[in-house]
């Protein structure tokens, strides 16, 4: 079984590279984003929390993205049929999916990063303590858009607009990551709530998600 | 043995099957039939757990069926293709063989690819397959994956004469092998002893 799970990784691992595609086509846009950002406002000081915002929000738009396209092609009605009846859970396969897709991101946000920072005239000063918020808060987010997704692609239009009502799980992220930015990146204390909402998310979202999909897109 | 008792399945409004009682036992092929929008689909669906019936319950042996017995006894091959096409044909064999605990055996897969194919290349993606060649990949996951259930949507459909008869010995196979196969289909396979249903 252990064996197999590994086998299981390595193909979600090989499968989200061959879809790394769509993540650089997000990432174009967010520098392109970021670039008309930077332009629009560029005779007025910015503070580095407004920058941070920024990149937040866009963040969090290619997460949303990211993961509703996967959830609709590796999701689909025959292919649940089929994690139903295999021996590994449905909520094993979402957490394999989940990961890979944030090692996706991660991997795009840091390459991407100092391109980032230039567009937005960012101090370079931040650039870990921004990749190490980015990256601790992508966990999350991944996580929370997985069930977003989940109901958006539902098969009943009339429930797919109740994915809405998941949002303002998103918030505390956005209000801790501007607040994390003035603390300095040795205080691992400050970066707790971090761990403590991913737990809580790695501990529900999986098993929402799941009944999510059986219920809603069978 | 699965015992269908007064199962009855509501689609919205929609009363889709309505009291259906039936025993179906191992070695046994069970062919259900019906006119299009009856609801085989739907039937199977419940059978195999993705469907939470109206009313009534579907029992294997003493136990009713759930996600647990689903998975440990149940393949249930659908009519539509569930594969990945981004990845090989062998990538896709594996993947789906890992998920079900199966360790990929080379020589037995060869040997299943060249029972179905005349000539397939495996290291060939996906999506480059024609619609016949893709349904018989499904065919393929039931030799290599050793459940005693087999629900099957519609085999056949697609798929030239010469394939619907090594499909059709595939399945007698199975029943004198002790297994179980229920199958919805238009096409009846030339199966000797066969059981039917027909949805009203």
């Amino acid at each position: 079984m252990i064996n197999n799970f590994f086998v299981l990784c390595s193909k979600e691992f090989h499968l989200m590279l061959i879809k790394s595609y769509q993540t650089m086509i997000l990432f174009c846009f967010i520098i392109i984003a970021s670039s008309i950002f930077g332009l629009a406002l560029r005779y007025i000081q910015i503070d580095s929390k407004i920058s941070m915002t920024v990149i937040w929000l866009l963040l969090f738009l290619t997460v949303i993205i990211k993961v509703e396209k996967v959830y609709l092609e590796d999701f689909s009605e025959p292919k649940i049929q089929q994690y139903m009846t295999s021996l590994f859970a449905l909520e094993v396969v979402i957490l394999i999916k989940n990961f890979m897709i944030y090692l996706n991101l991660v991997v795009f946000f840091f390459i991407t990063s100092p391109l980032i920072f230039l567009t937005l005239s960012l101090d370079f000063k931040f650039f870990w303590q921004i990749n190490v918020l980015a990256s601790l808060s992508l966990l999350s987010l991944v996580f929370i858009s997985s069930i977003t997704a989940s109901i958006a692609n539902s098969k009943s239009n009339r429930l797919a607009i109740t994915s809405v009502m998941t949002l303002p799980l998103f918030i505390p992220l956005l209000i801790f990551s501007v607040g994390a930015l003035d603390v300095d990146l040795g205080n691992i204390n400050s970066y707790l709530f971090f761990f403590a909402y991913f737990l809580l998310n790695l501990a529900f979202s999986p098993l929402l998600t799941s009944f999510a999909l059986k219920k809603l897109s069978m | 043995m699965l015992k269908i008792s007064n199962l009855s399945y509501a689609r919205g409004n929609q009363l889709t099957l309505k009291n259906i009682n039936l025993s179906i036992n191992h070695s046994e092929i069970f062919l259900i039939k019906g006119p299009n929008g009856k609801g085989k689909s739907t039937f199977l669906s419940c059978l195999a757990g993705f469907l939470d019936p109206l009313e009534g319950n579907i029992k294997y042996f003493s136990d009713i069926v759930d996600p647990v017995i689903a998975s440990k006894n149940f393949i249930f091959i659908s009519e539509e293709n569930f594969a990945y096409e981004d990845l090989t044909i062998l990538q896709n064999i594996n993947y789906w063989l890992s998920l079900n605990n199966v360790t990929p055996n080379t020589e037995v897969i060869k040997n299943g690819i060249s029972y179905l194919y005349d000539q397939l290349d495996i290291t060939k993606k996906f999506h480059y397959l024609s619609f016949g060649q893709k349904r018989k990949m499904r065919i393929l996951l039931l030799l290599l994956i050793n459940k005693p259930v087999w629900i099957l949507d519609d085999p056949f459909n697609g798929l030239d004469e010469e394939s619907i008869k090594k499909i059709t010995k595939i399945i007698s196979m199975k029943r004198d092998k002790q297994g179980m196969v229920i199958i919805a289909t238009h096409i009846i396979p030339m199966i000797t002893g066969m059981k039917e249903y027909e949805l009203q």
